[in-house]
């Protein structure tokens, strides 16, 4: 995993928002202290919230010697911490109703997970 | 142009997230929200209904017209009739060429499609907002205006008659398989596509007729999404639908099914490379009290990994590969379905006893606080995930219409969730009857036990 500063946090109120912002609902961009991008974009209209976690860490980055690495540890994201099992961090979602994903891609692993507003 | 297999548009809350509707927020619980905030119904003179949900977020706007038309108008030895006239809706009128349609459509950025299910048939264009009052002019002139010709009607007879091979899965046979066993006298024992042997048998007077019977304003709803201007949506809507005259007759409604009084089995050889145990039971349609705890119910069952069935069948012991399930809902009753993939190893006879033990344990026995409100997020969170864009919100918004009656069911459904019981859950897994089941082995050629050997049965 890259330093902080290279890795941006989406959050969305729900997937549609992306695409409003064609339509002039810019999204609020801040930098932490600690270099992290969160991009908050507000949308009341499905009482759901959207997070996206963009990683640089994609195939793109693989070393010739790291060939596969970017999706196996991007399927890694979803078994679990040093805090929770993947069972139990299975079941914690499943209760919520969430999903959850996590996948590579070419420049970006991508962590995403979708649930209700309430529960953020 | 997109065509949608009538296998996935027969699908119910739990996949689909198919229902809809506004209503007062009062239904809709803490967050006040409603899937079809704002909405509102206008008739015009001629009987046609506007479904209108503004929203001004939104960054395209969908048309859609969906006809009472679909397979359960369907007659005997004339099946798949509704299907095959979704295709030819797209055959020109006086105003437009073949085709021509659909080429408009992408000319301006839009998407457009077509699909026929059981209840009824669903045509729909999703466009930028300047362009609505375009996808009006062509709906409002093949809602009386096509042409149709026995060229045409040979074509498309072509096309379709692989169509069902192509896009149906095991699954989705399966399910019409357990429609026919559970559908004795009502056409939702004939599949969406109709029977094979029915295809050549329709005539060009068949489809004149069915046009003439089953198009037309007076029966029809347009549903529009998305970002518009109402009033100005329903001054178009004025200029192009409202001269348009109705000539359809609606026929007598479909025979009702006798109560079941045994379980009915089949085994379909050849249909599966490996054993899939399908189950199914006639249930109540949406309009029913028992439905909301039906779709929690089936949640309890089988989604997630602490799924009851789940749990039984594929993580506790290796029974089976994957357990899946729905609720397919139509307008004139539901089917509740559960389909196990056998392990290759694993009984037949143990797997369909275990699965049966499940389902009566929920009408006798505990279910936990904890369980039943999972089981309720699962529902609640699968409609609020369905609806990220506007054709979404639009297809479930005419489903709730077309199969309730009510634009504003899905905001009502979701309050009667919220608020299910673990009494309300008995009293659905008591309907799952092992008197009324109809119980499906699809099996591989030759009667095997799947890819691998050394099973029993």
């Amino acid at each position: 995993m890259k330093a902080p500063w290279r890795v941006a946090v989406l959050l969305a109120a729900l997937a549609v928002a992306i695409v409003s912002r064609a339509w002039g609902a810019a999204p609020a961009v801040r930098t932490l202290e600690n270099g992290l991008t969160v991009a908050v974009l507000r949308d009341s209209r499905l009482p759901i919230v959207q997070i996206q976690i963009l990683v640089p860490a994609g195939t793109a980055q693989e070393s010739d010697r790291e060939h596969g690495a970017a999706p196996l540890v991007a399927s890694l994201l979803t078994r679990g911490t040093t805090s929770r099992s993947a069972d139990g961090f299975t079941a914690e979602v499943d209760d919520l109703g969430a999903t959850i994903s996590a996948e590579a891609g070419v420049e970006y692993a991508t962590l995403g997970a979708t649930f209700l507003s309430r529960d953020f | 142009m997109k065509r949608i297999p009538p296998v996935l548009a027969v699908a119910s809350l739990l996949i689909a997230a198919p229902v809809s509707g506004h209503a007062s927020t009062a239904a809709t619980g803490p967050a006040g929200a409603s899937t079809a905030p704002g909405a509102r119904i206008v008739t015009l003179r001629n009987g046609l209904r506007l479904l209108l949900a503004p929203d001004s977020l939104a960054t395209a706007v969908d048309v859609a017209v969906w006809y009472d038309a679909g397979s359960r108008h369907d007659r005997a030895g004339k099946t798949g009739i509704a299907h095959l006239f979704e295709h030819l809706m797209f055959g020109g009128s006086s105003r437009y060429g073949p085709g021509e349609h659909g080429r408009l459509v992408r000319e301006e950025g839009g998407q457009s499609g077509a699909y026929a299910a059981a209840d009824f048939t669903c045509f729909y264009e999703t466009l930028p907002p300047d362009d609505l009052e375009l996808a009006i002019r062509l709906e409002a002139d093949r809602m009386t205006g096509l042409r149709i010709t026995q060229k045409g009607v040979d074509e498309e007879r072509r096309l379709v008659a692989g169509e069902r091979a192509r896009n149906t899965t095991e699954i989705g046979r399966g399910l019409e398989r357990l429609y026919a066993m559970a559908f004795k006298v009502h056409p939702y024992r004939w599949p969406v596509y109709g029977l094979e042997e029915d295809l050549p048998r329709l005539t060009l007077k068949d489809c004149l007729d069915f046009y003439r019977a089953h198009f037309g304003p007076a029966r029809a709803v347009v549903t529009i999404v998305g970002n518009f201007d109402p009033d100005q949506a329903v001054a178009w809507a004025k200029e192009h639908f409202e001269p348009l005259k109705d000539s359809g007759r609606p026929g007598p409604p479909p025979p009702s099914e006798e109560p079941q009084t045994g379980e009915r089995r089949a085994t379909a050889p050849g249909e599966s490379p490996s054993r899939i145990l399908m189950v199914g039971w006639r249930v109540p349609p949406r309009t029913d009290p028992d439905w909301p705890a039906l779709s929690v119910l089936q949640a309890l069952l089988t989604r997630g990994r602490a799924a009851r069935l789940d749990r039984a069948l594929v993580t506790d012991q290796a029974l089976c590969l994957s357990v899946q399930g729905d609720m397919s809902t139509r307008k004139d009753g539901s089917l509740f379905f559960l389909a196990a993939e056998v392990s290759p190893r694993a009984d037949s006879a143990e797997v369909e006893a275990r699965l049966f033990d499940e389902v009566s344990r929920v009408a006798s026995g505990p279910v936990s606080a904890e369980e039943l409100e999972r089981a309720r997020r699962q529902v609640e969170t699968s409609v609020w995930f369905g609806l990220p864009t506007t054709r979404a919100r639009a297809q479930a918004l005419g489903n709730s219409q077309i199969l309730t009656g009510d634009a504003l069911d899905l905001d009502r459904q979701l309050g009667r969730i919220r608020t299910c019981t673990a009494e309300d859950l008995r009293r659905a897994a008591r309907l799952l009857d092992p008197a009324r089941r109809e119980v499906l082995w699809l099996m591989p050629a030759g009667g095997g036990q799947g890819e691998a050997t050394g099973g029993q049965r």
